[in-house]
């Protein structure tokens, strides 16, 4: 028997994985669906961040577009420590194509090209707090 | 039976391992104790101001060994200088004597150990700008303190450091204690101090509209004040440092050598130092200093206590620096027998009482401080703090400031003071050693005695040094000297020409504090830099509000890295080891 | 300048409640402390955002972006790097004074939305006593350095506090090299919720200690080990359970204030249970034309309720009349820790109003009653609540005929 907490949905339910693999406790199915998932080949979103070459932008957050197995996440982690990016990408823009050969791409999460700036930024590299 | 034979008499009955004995008119102790306690009642009883210099306690205690915070740094960069001035400690008194001896052209040198100015006790004390009614009029205490309070209105202009002359209250919870403050009112007279006088209950609300509930009275102190004793000392130190004192972080003292009653040498982390003349101004190690030049008379017993700083939002229920009397029992004041009561106010009059009560203080930087506590340590370097005694702390101080919570607690820091046991100053010349002058025991009341010890000090060692030829004054020599601005207390006029000049001083770091890029750039720009959380978070309080640095620490060390143009991980809290970013998340194979 | 409604905070809340109030006409400025919008969701580049909002499990930084290519796209005034020193009532409104690097001025408004987010409670707070060392981070800050910095603030670490950020440092700093010890919760319970705890700590074998405490921290420079001690139900350290770990870094993730001293700079009424503003249902705070939205009004736990009360908010503030308020308390009584609205202003429609609520502890069929004047007028069954998950509720208040002499109260029993 195991027990996990599906994560589908914020409401968390404790869903039960008997020794027969019969599911108990899902209140829907996307539920089932997960802790089949989990039961078998379970998988994550990878996010994290690259390094960029921009003083101003030092770190890119980044994301996989899709689920990866949960066993290559240190394989994609190290690939990701690999990448030096040297051009502002946009939002959505993909920094890894198939990752691992896995069908899934790490894309970027955030724009680094927003202009929104009415008052004159400071080019000197220094970021405000947040 | 000789006062000496009674006092060894009652020290056998304390414990029958320590030795009693007298040497170069000092009154010495040895042995060893099981518990610091002991040390310390052996250390009181053999005070004798009139016949000794002072007591030497050398007992240890059992299992004890005190751990030096030293730098890490070990080179030569000072090898072989040969100052005319060499201070040692970078306190208030240090750096008040640096700046009074840059008014000479003289090669003054100021060693500290620690990575900024004002390490140790200077920046772990409330701040109070001390009346000092209650002490002895032949006491060094009272001198230095009645002569610097009154330098303090005009050397706070000079230097720029916030000081306020709010007037300071010990407030009574019943008729009877009255005579306590008659008593004291008559000590003023003595003591020349201005001003002072009983207030009642409405003239109290007047001066202080949040006074609790109970008090009836209160004595007040109208030249009583508070400071800021780090920005004082940076005041200080800068300055001296803009008229020529060298300052040296970082150095710290290991040994002296000495001969013939004269420092020939002093060895530091950084090298040799050969100075003409020696200002011990060291402390909580003034003693261990001392003994290095062969000029002990006294012995440093260290003093910890607890500070609790406290939101803004209650600052306003304080407006000056309010202590109970030391004979004031809230609720049961008037249950005590006559002869308790004696008892009390004879305690509270006494050199036993150490204790100057725990006050509530208003800051210069409108926060409210509660403290300190009192608790005698071996460690002379204990500025640990706990959980029993900040809530001892808050729990009691609840009674004086009726307004706070402990919800409205931000921070809290410890300080170790550095008493003898005579609980006097010991500011004098060197009695065993010529080329040394001592600013030991200075605790309560040192940041408001310090200016006038400064003077004394001055004077003291260009008269040594004019035996061996003319000093020259320095001609140049600049008393003012210009802080960073505080923006958030200007109009807005004021301040928007500032930012059209600079445009830094618009762009707000710290969100607590309102504390833009601009001031920090400019403490960054003084003669004495320091280029480390700490030192930035003391000058002008980017990470001392509310959030503690949570919000501002990022940008602080990234405005940090760049001016002093190195990688973000080599900027330190305060000493070198104290790192905070350790290394790239990113990029460490490209 | 004059505006009608100007936003404090360019984060989630400011987002949404400027985009709202620009719908309904309303001439807006945004005023944001930092030099990009997006606030603190710039740095929670973790997914699970947007769910309610978006149907869709977004990252922080792909959640507020959406709402800034939205704000581009209208003529709302942007101020960035711009920080509010002061604000002044008068005849017309308030004078919201400000620097930036330009200067320091000040602007007209009618309403004002305060979306100012919330802070982190500090070491100092939660009473950890010790040396004074570095290596003591909050949650957030480490955040910072870690997402936006790309620096390890840590290698070898204790988590003191299972608050979602907290949480989510764990996985975090696990998938960048460093080690994460484990996490000591103070309370019996967890804070975080759920799938946090699935995903951030499980996932990574990362223990969990409940009612445990960091009591002291050693090291004279850098953090070198922590005590932990179990503690009671008082939560009070018990003798005896003491235990050194030795590590280089602290983070506590133990809980989060809205930030006010705007509000209070003010006088504006501030609820003791959730530290932000007394607010009516169209998210107006006791003083007339200051409205409150997101983190600053009260911590919440998903993003896409900040944004809907944000919403509310801003709309509300573009309708700014002067009709008197008739105002009703809705009491929180037992087995309720707080709701926002607390009060209810019965000269504005109250027909479809969102209750967010906290059960005060874990209750299991526990029974929600409304009642007006004593008498339960509406009643709901939920099978488990939890402090950490805020609940939301549509209530139709018109039907009960509220008036300013009613009493109304919410409670929370279990039931069998």
């Amino acid at each position: 028997m195991k027990e996990l907490v599906c994560i589908v949905c914020p409401n968390g339910c404790k869903i039960i994985i008997d020794d027969n693999g019969d599911i108990l406790n899902a209140k829907c199915n996307r539920g089932i669906v997960f802790a089949t998932e989990e039961a078998t080949s379970p998988k994550r979103t990878v996010c994290s961040t690259v390094a960029t070459t921009f003083s101003d932008f030092p770190v890119l957050p980044v994301r996989s577009s899709a689920e990866i197995n949960k066993i290559d996440i240190p394989a994609c982690m190290n690939a990701l420590n690999n990448v030096l990016l040297d051009r502002r990408v946009g939002r959505g823009e993909i920094i890894i194509k198939d990752v691992l050969g896995s069908g899934v791409d790490i894309i970027s999460t955030s724009s680094m090209q927003y202009t929104y700036c009415d008052v004159e930024t400071p080019d000197d590299g220094s970021k405000d707090n947040a | 039976m000789s006062s000496f034979k009674k006092k060894q008499k009652k020290i056998a009955a304390l414990s029958k391992s320590i030795t009693v004995s007298e040497e170069r008119g000092c009154i010495v102790l040895r042995g060893e104790a099981d518990d610091w306690s002991t040390v310390v009642k052996a250390g009181r009883i053999a005070v004798d101001r009139k016949k000794y210099y002072g007591v030497v306690n050398n007992i240890r205690l059992k299992g004890f060994e005190q751990s030096i915070r030293l730098p890490a740094e070990h080179d030569d960069c000072y090898d072989g200088a040969k100052p005319d001035v060499l201070i040692i400690g970078g306190g208030l008194v240090g750096c008040a004597a640096a700046r009074e001896l840059a008014r000479y052209r003289l090669d003054v040198m100021l060693v500290e150990k620690g990575s900024d100015v004002a390490a140790g006790q200077s920046s772990r004390n409330g701040g109070a700008v001390h009346v000092g009614i209650n002490y002895s009029p032949s006491s060094q205490k009272h001198r230095y303190n009645h002569e610097g309070n009154k330098m303090f209105t005009q050397l706070a202009a000079d230097l720029d450091f916030p000081f306020e002359r709010t007037g300071h209250l010990m407030l009574i919870g019943a008729k009877w204690e009255k005579i306590l403050i008659n008593v004291l009112l008559l000590n003023a007279k003595r003591l020349k101090i201005d001003g002072a006088r009983y207030v009642n209950r409405s003239e109290l609300l007047e001066i202080e509209p949040y006074a609790p509930s109970w008090a009836y009275g209160a004595l007040y102190m109208p030249s009583g004040g508070f400071t800021s004793p780090y920005k004082m000392t940076v005041a200080l130190a800068e300055n001296a440092v803009a008229n020529g004192a060298k300052i040296c972080l970082n150095t710290a003292v290991l040994g002296m050598e000495t001969e013939d009653g004269r420092i020939r040498s002093v060895q530091t982390n950084r090298g040799r130092i050969i100075p003409r003349i020696v200002i011990n101004a060291s402390g909580v190690y003034a003693d261990v200093i001392a003994e290095m030049a062969g000029d002990r008379t006294f012995t440093i017993h260290p003093r910890k206590g607890t500070d609790i700083v406290l939101d803004k939002k209650v600052g306003r229920y304080i407006r000056t620096t309010e202590v109970k009397s030391p004979i004031t029992v809230i609720g049961d004041g008037q249950k005590l027998s006559l002869k308790k009561r004696i008892e009390m106010i004879r305690f509270a009059l006494s050199h036993e009482n150490t204790s100057k009560g725990v006050a509530v203080i208003h800051t210069v930087d409108k926060n409210m401080i509660i403290g300190p506590n009192n608790l005698e340590t071996p460690d002379r370097e204990d500025i640990t703090t706990d959980r029993e005694t900040t809530e001892m702390i808050i729990r009691e101080q609840m009674q004086a400031a009726q307004q706070i919570a402990s919800s409205d607690v931000i921070a809290y820091f410890s300080g170790v003071r550095s008493p003898t046991y005579e609980e006097d100053f010991q500011v004098r010349k060197g009695i065993f050693c010529e080329n040394i002058l001592e600013a030991a025991g200075i605790q309560s009341p040192g940041a408001t005695a310090a200016p006038a010890i400064a003077k004394d000090l001055a004077r003291w060692t260009v008269e040594y040094l004019e035996q061996s030829g003319p000093v020259e004054k320095n001609t140049a020599f600049q008393p003012i000297r210009k802080g960073v601005p505080h923006l958030n207390e200007m109009s807005e006029s004021e301040r928007d020409a500032l930012i059209k000049q600079n445009p830094d001083y618009g762009q707000i770091v710290c969100r607590c504090e309102e504390i833009s890029k601009g001031e920090i750039l400019d403490a960054l720009r003084s003669p004495l830099p320091v280029y480390t959380l700490d030192a930035v978070k003391r000058r002008c309080r980017p990470g001392m509000g509310r959030c503690q640095g949570a919000f501002c620490s990022p940008s602080v060390l990234q405005i940090l890295a760049e001016k002093r143009d190195c990688s973000v991980e080599e900027i330190r809290k305060s000493g070198e080891q104290s790192t905070i970013l350790l290394e790239k998340t990113k990029g460490k194979s490209v | 300048m004059n505006y009608d409604v100007t936003v404090i905070g360019g984060g989630p809340a400011g987002l949404a409640a400027a985009i709202a109030a620009n719908k309904e006409n309303a001439s807006v400025l945004l005023v944001e402390r930092e030099a990009r919008l997006g606030g603190i969701l710039k740095q929670c580049i973790h997914d699970g955002f947007g769910l309610v909002t978006f149907g869709e499990k977004l990252t922080g930084p792909e959640y507020c972006e959406r709402y800034i290519d939205e704000l581009l796209q209208t003529d709302v005034s942007v101020k960035l790097l711009t920080f509010v020193t002061r604000i002044e009532k008068n005849a017309d409104g308030f004078a919201i004074h400000f620097v930036n690097r330009e200067g320091a001025a000040h602007v007209q408004t009618r309403a004002i939305v305060l979306a100012t987010g919330c802070r982190e409670r500090t070491a100092k707070q939660v009473f950890i006593h010790g040396t004074r060392p570095s290596g003591v981070f909050t949650a957030g800050t480490a955040q910072y350095y870690v997402n936006l910095m790309g620096e390890l603030p840590v290698k070898r670490c204790v988590i003191l506090g299972s608050g979602d950020i907290g949480l989510i440092m764990a996985r975090r700093l696990t998938m960048e090299g460093a080690e994460v010890i484990g996490v000591y919760e103070a309370k019996p319970e967890p804070s975080g919720l759920p799938r946090n705890l699935y995903q951030c700590l499980d996932d990574f074998g990362i223990p969990l200690h409940l009612s445990h405490t960091v009591t002291r921290v050693f090291g004279d420079e850098r953090l070198t080990a922590v005590e932990i001690a179990q503690v009671d139900k008082n939560m009070r350290p018990i003798a005896n359970t003491e235990k050194i770990i030795e590590c280089d870094g602290l983070i506590l993730s133990v809980g989060l204030i809205p930030e006010n001293e705007l509000a209070e700079s003010i006088d504006v009424a501030i609820d003791r249970r959730t530290k932000g503003p007394i607010c009516d249902q169209k998210y107006m705070t006791m003083e007339k034309g200051v409205f409150c939205a997101g983190n600053a009004l009260h911590v919440n736990d998903l993003v896409d309720y900040v944004t809907l009360s944000a919403v509310e908010a801003g709309r509300n503030s573009a309708y700014l009349t002067n009709k008197p308020r008739a105002l009703v308390h809705v009491v929180a009584e037992e087995g309720i820790l707080y709701t926002v609205p607390s009060v209810l202003d019965v000269n504005e429609p109250v027909s479809d109003v969102t209750l967010y609520f906290r059960a005060s502890r874990e209750l299991r069929n526990a029974m929600l009653t409304l009642r007006v004047d004593g008498r339960a007028v509406f009643q709901k069954k939920y099978s488990v609540l939890r402090p950490p998950e805020m609940e939301r509720l549509k209530l139709n208040f018109a039907q009960y005929g509220i008036t300013t002499d009613s009493e109304v109260s919410l409670s929370l029993k279990e039931v069998e």
